[in-house]
């Protein structure tokens, strides 16, 4: 599977996101089966919940009503959001993301909800970094299900930080007139990208980032953590319960050895007589972890060409 | 059948009921604008397709920029002409919500002749009924994708400020000689611009080959390997003509020469050597201890997943 974008629609978001940057904007998309065709900017400021919040929900189905009007075959195809170092993750755009296909889905319409994400801190450097994600399998799967987010579902449905989204290639469209276009167009190559330390400002705003996500991953551990302290204290009450429970049947047995397996009490009854801690959600520490994992591989994929202009530029001067 | 274009010397001399505003004399295209003008013209519409232009106007209204556009819908039947103006507000009051700074700059036409139906949505546009460019005068924009046998050509885009012509006001009303959509039409001059951000992308996607975009990490990469070996290529070119130049084939550039023999010399003198090795080793260090602390957090980020699943799965 692969997604098919305009090239206009390339490079609106390129446009947006950089005349928001170093502010985050997001937007819905519109497009025919698995492709982009048209690109709106949310109204107003762009924090995480942009995609929730009911004005943005309305703004969406009015620029549908408008492109239909406009004779434009084109239906909701999910959102773009423009993020640096891979800070685009959340619990309310995942939400979002879900609600959206289940109307979907209602509608007889099966195509997956499409993410397009753009770093505009990487543009400045000479790069075009724009991904397009969907929800993977595991993650609907367990979302979807009635256990939600505990260690055993998403361990059933292998669900880890790494695979919650789904990366599709992207393809980019560009229609005859518009090839014709561009090829007109003189457009100077500066080579941006071979300056040296071109990563530095986007990496400081990340490894910022990162520290307090590493601070916001703790806290959440903190709380699954006295999950289990509490877990634990209960535990040997379980066994206790068990072995008194085994004593108890011996004795019947003992006074009357005709007892069948009905009027014995079952060893697997603990759960009336004991309540355990039932496990936090663990789709905040998914998401957290997710985000942590971005920037990571965000900083060690910039610092590798880093190290490899540094060290080639060192060698050409033969120092 | 196009009808004759008049040509009038100053676009802005106000004709009597003309705008006070001075009309502008440039006109620039963001890059992220224009492709969307040109895809407008694969828009199915029986004769064309048009819409309005959104922007931004200098203070002075002499220079202006387009940066987003809309079609607006409308029919054309026999002589008569419907602009589905309420579609018009929606859009406009949409645009405007994403972007209060965005004005109506005036309109487009995937039609490159100016004929009696362009006066019409000419005065649309102008004078339209709750939005309008006014005080200031609209442009118009044609985008032009076939030539006159009708073969596809690179899109061509003339922007025009028109005057009103003929006559107007109560006198004219009086008269009943009074008629809307007359206008002279001078083409002014246009021209695309574009952000360092859009012309990354242009120079990206300008290359067939380079359509199908790198997925995952791989992105900085690949662009770092392509950008070195188009930096490769540009030596060989260099090569070759030195090389030319040196047998005598051709005749050498001196100001090629001397521009060459400085990009020669880049090796820095205003540092010492020493100093510039440390200023390297600091540099990689500081790179690698990046790389290190992002490599320790995941580590530590998939060791944390994993025993909790292990706990987890003992109960």
């Amino acid at each position: 599977m692969s997604v098919e974008i305009n090239s206009s629609v390339v490079l609106k978001l390129v446009r947006v996101s950089e005349d928001a940057f170093p502010h985050s904007i997001s937007g819905p998309v519109y497009g025919f089966e698995n492709s982009v065709s048209h690109v709106y900017a949310f109204p107003g400021n762009h924090s995480e919940d942009a995609t929730v919040r009911p004005n943005n929900v309305k703004f969406q189905s009015e620029v549908l009503d408008l492109l239909k009007q406009a004779h434009i075959g084109a239906t909701a195809k999910g959102w773009f959001i423009s993020a640096v170092g891979g800070k685009f993750l959340s619990q309310s755009l995942l939400e979002s993301m879900l609600s959206q296909r289940a109307a979907k889905q209602e509608s007889g319409d099966d195509s997956p909800v499409l993410l397009l994400v753009h770093d505009p801190s990487k543009q400045q450097q000479g790069i075009l970094s724009l991904g397009a994600f969907t929800l993977s399998e595991n993650f609907l799967n367990v979302a979807t299900s009635k256990e939600k987010y505990t260690t055993k579902n998403l361990n059933a449905n292998d669900l880890s930080y790494k695979n919650i989204l789904q990366e599709i290639p992207i393809k980019v469209h560009n229609p005859h007139l518009i090839n014709l276009t561009i090829q007109e167009l003189t457009i100077e190559d500066d080579h941006n990208i071979l300056n040296l330390s071109n990563s530095a400002t986007a990496a400081y705003t990340t490894i910022d980032q990162l520290f307090e996500t590493v601070d916001n991953f703790n806290y959440n551990q903190g709380n699954f953590h006295y999950y289990q302290r509490s877990l634990s204290r209960e535990l040997p009450k379980i066994s206790q319960w068990k072995q008194k429970a085994k004593l108890e049947n011996l004795n019947k047995l003992k006074a009357n050895p005709e007892l069948t397996e009905k009027d014995l009490v079952s060893l697997d009854d603990w759960s009336k007589h004991i309540k355990l801690p039932t496990e936090p959600s663990r789709f905040e520490n998914l998401v957290l972890s997710g985000l942590l994992n971005n920037y990571c591989n965000d900083l060690e994929s910039s610092g590798v060409s880093e190290l490899l202009k540094t060290f080639s530029t060192q060698k050409g001067l033969d120092i | 059948m196009s009808t004759p274009v008049l040509h009038i010397v100053r676009p802005n001399q106000a004709a009597p009921a003309g705008s006070s505003a001075a009309a502008p004399l440039k006109v620039s295209i963001q890059a992220s604008a224009l492709l969307q003008l040109v895809e407008s013209s694969y828009h199915e519409e029986t004769t064309r397709t048009t819409g309005a232009l959104l922007g931004i106007r200098s203070d002075d209204g002499s220079e202006i920029e387009v940066v987003d556009s809309y079609i607006v819908p409308h029919q054309q039947v026999g002589e008569n002409l419907t602009i589905e103006g309420g579609h018009h507000i929606s859009q406009y009051v949409l645009s405007k919500r994403t972007n209060p700074d965005l004005a109506l700059l005036g309109w487009f036409s995937t039609s490159h002749e100016l004929d009696a139906y362009t006066g019409l949505f000419h005065d649309f546009y102008s004078r339209g009924s709750s939005i309008s460019v006014h005080p200031h005068p609209a442009i118009h924009l044609t985008i032009q994708t076939r030539d006159s046998e009708n073969n596809i050509i690179a899109p061509k885009l003339i922007s025009y400020v028109a005057s009103p012509v003929g006559a107007s006001g109560a006198l004219a009303a009086h008269l009943n000689i009074e008629k809307v959509g007359s206008y002279a039409f001078t083409p002014v001059p246009n021209k695309v611009v574009y952000s360092t951000a859009e012309k990354t992308a242009l120079s990206w996607i300008k290359e067939p080959t380079k359509l199908a975009l790198p997925t995952g990490n791989a992105v900085e990469l690949v662009t770092l390997s392509q950008e070195l070996g188009s930096l490769s290529g540009l030596v060989d070119r260099v090569l070759a003509y030195t090389d030319k130049v040196i047998s005598g084939e051709i005749q050498g550039d001196e100001k090629l020469g001397r521009e060459l023999l400085s990009q020669l010399s880049a090796k820095p003198t205003s540092v010492s050597a020493d100093a510039l090795e440390k200023l390297f080793n600091h540099h990689t260090q500081d790179s690698l201890l990046v790389e290190y602390l992002a490599s320790s957090i995941r580590t530590q980020l998939e060791l944390s997943a994993k025993l909790t699943s292990i706990v987890q799965s003992e109960i």
